[in-house]
């Protein structure tokens, strides 16, 4: 006795399982960050100061500010804007309109965050002036 | 013999051998316990930390503890024994049915103990209705010990199998303490328990092909 | 002792010379605007992780096969293959991990889908190659392996769509249908890259299976001399 059908049904199964998972967590909270919007809509849930999350999205032109080891600036999807005071080591690539990923927490309307990396997306361009990059 | 009792044959007979060694209930659960209360007395006191990782901790153990479960009573058999029952002619995925039944029990068995267990030392901040986590705790057992045996089985009568089984186990487990272990997390971050079950039902289905697909290459290999 | 044939060492030659040459084409291309010098690194991770990918495939068929055939050839292949691409999904974490540490500010990041992927493939192939170490015997180590090596290679779509699936700090696909994002001077060193790796690939297999058959021989070979069949290493109970 061999188990072809139940091997045939059962990977039929497990691949509808697999489909209904994707669909599924594409809405609902599984992420592994969120942007701006979305943290502003779901603040709720991560209301108390202790629950962490990740923020993503750019920084927005000329707000970066700095006083002593904390570095401030605002973080936006297009839609909504973050306030985000980071707290740790800021990336060395780390500029005004660049995409980011923070992790903290809410402190009140603000986002205070301990981590940053930059979140580079799959576009590669060549430089304008065709010379050295300056950072 | 039909497959179902071919099956209860299997789960009966590991059941009464570890009714009659009491490894399980005597040997490895006082020990799981005990790591249990290990991580409190390593981390010195800060309750917020260890009611944050309460349930993480416990499914490292549940893992580590219930793999030993699950490679210990299949490498209780001998070659010879896995001949005659081949000579037999019992179906191979009959028999891998029937041992991943009996870990599973004794798995859950252990999971029932240790859960309260855990509880009691790290006092977590469990969300309203936390209960329904259990269904994917559970089924996460389960597919525990579908690895553990699946392992136990590729690797029997191997002289390395000791080294080789963790390295097999260690990937086909992640999905299972995942959904186990997220699927609390979840819960109290208002989200719900459904995709995370919904993971978890989906490896056990794919342990349980894979174990029917390859039982009789499987058994071809290792006599 | 037999040496290489003429053509495999000609393959091993003009892997030389085409890695020689990616490497001078991935060290002309223009760098990128913001990640500057960084972006050359692509040039090796690229090709590398497609290899890898590749590499399983061919395991995988070279398991499916030999569980047809029974011929030792495609069990030196699936092995041989599988080896490559362990060094390949190395080289793939090394380098992913050097640019992150540059341009992201971090090396590592457990919760990127893309790495935890990759390095569950990473260690599923070791615990394959492990597999196959168990046993002396040829004939048995191919049983046992060739069905790892089936099934493992479920993963191997899961890693290449993790980016897609769902959300991640690695970034997606840069070469797709459709088009590529990256400037054409750009893309056409990296495709040159991809194309001398591969080269590299075939020639490393073709060397590490030659290696294997002279390993077989070798070990067979005393037993077959004399016309005697020797006394097999049967698994001594595991006491």
């Amino acid at each position: 006795m061999t188990h072809r059908r139940f091997v045939l049904f059962g990977a039929v199964g497990v691949v509808a399982l697999i489909v209904v998972l994707m669909v599924n967590s594409l809405s609902s909270g599984v992420t592994y960050y969120l942007y701006p919007s979305e943290a502003v809509a779901q603040a709720d849930r991560f209301a108390d100061a202790e629950t962490r999350f990740r923020l993503a999205g750019m920084v927005v032109e000329g707000s970066i500010t700095e006083a002593g080891s904390v570095t401030s600036f605002v973080v936006s999807d297009g839609a909504a804007e973050i306030a985000v005071d980071l707290s740790g080591r800021v990336p060395p690539l780390f500029e005004d309109g660049v995409p980011v990923l923070v992790e903290g927490t809410w402190d009140g309307e603000r986002f205070a965050a301990d981590e940053a990396v930059i979140r580079h997306d799959e576009n590669y361009e060549v430089p304008d002036h065709g010379g050295a990059y300056e950072s | 013999m039909s497959f179902a009792r071919q099956v209860a044959e299997f789960c009966r007979r590991d059941l009464l051998t570890e009714r009659r060694a009491g490894e399980v209930v005597s040997i490895v659960t006082p020990f799981g316990a005990v790591a249990l209360m290990s991580f409190p007395l390593a981390f010195g006191i800060d309750s917020a930390l260890l009611s944050r990782v309460g349930p993480a901790v416990f499914w490292v153990v549940v893992f580590l503890f219930t793999m030993q479960i699950a490679l210990r009573h299949s490498a209780a058999e001998r070659p010879q024994q896995r001949a005659v029952i081949a000579l037999l002619g019992v179906d191979p995925f009959a028999r891998l049915l029937g041992r991943t039944l009996a870990a599973a029990i004794l798995i859950l068995v252990f999971m029932a103990i240790l859960f309260p267990a855990m509880l009691l030392f790290y006092s977590p901040d469990l969300p309203d209705g936390w209960p329904v986590a259990l269904i994917p705790g559970a089924l996460a057992g389960i597919g525990l010990a579908q690895v553990g045996t699946l392992a136990a089985e590729v690797t029997a009568g191997l002289r390395t199998r000791t080294t080789l089984a963790p390295l097999i186990v260690a990937p086909l487990a992640v999905p299972l303490l995942l959904a186990g272990s997220q699927a609390l997390e979840s819960l109290a971050s208002g989200g719900s328990i459904l995709p995370w079950t919904v993971l978890v039902v989906a490896t056990d289905l794919a342990l349980a092909v894979i174990g029917a697909a390859i039982a009789r290459p499987l058994e071809e290999a290792s006599l | 002792m037999s040496k290489p044939t003429p053509w495999l060492r000609v393959l091993q030659l003009f892997a030389l010379a085409a890695v020689a040459v990616g490497l001078v084409m991935a060290l002309r291309a223009p760098e990128d605007a913001f990640q500057g010098e960084y972006a050359r690194i692509m040039h090796v991770h690229v090709p590398t992780s497609w290899l890898a990918f590749l590499a399983f495939g061919v395991t995988a068929l070279g398991s499916v096969m030999w569980r047809i055939r029974r011929t030792r050839r495609w069990d030196r292949l699936a092995a041989a293959s599988a080896e490559l691409g362990v060094v390949f999904t190395g080289l793939s974490l090394a380098t992913g991990s050097l640019w992150g540490g540059a341009v992201w500010g971090t090396y590592w990041d457990w919760a990127d889908p893309r790495m935890a992927t990759t390095a569950l493939m990473f260690f599923v192939y070791l615990g394959y190659l492990a597999l196959r170490r168990t046993t002396d015997d040829p004939e048995a180590a191919a049983s046992r392996s060739s069905l790892l090596g089936i099934i493992a290679v479920v993963q191997v779509p899961l890693v290449y769509f993790s980016v897609n699936l769902f959300r991640s700090l690695h970034q997606t696909q840069s070469v797709r249908p459709g088009g590529a994002t990256m400037p054409t001077e750009m893309l056409v060193a990296m495709l040159v890259n991809l194309a001398a790796l591969t080269v590299l690939y075939a020639a490393l297999l073709a060397t590490r299976m030659w290696v294997m058959k002279r390993e077989e021989e070798v070990e067979l070979a005393p037993a077959a001399g004399a016309g005697v069949a020797p006394p097999r290493l049967e698994e001594v109970g595991d006491a």
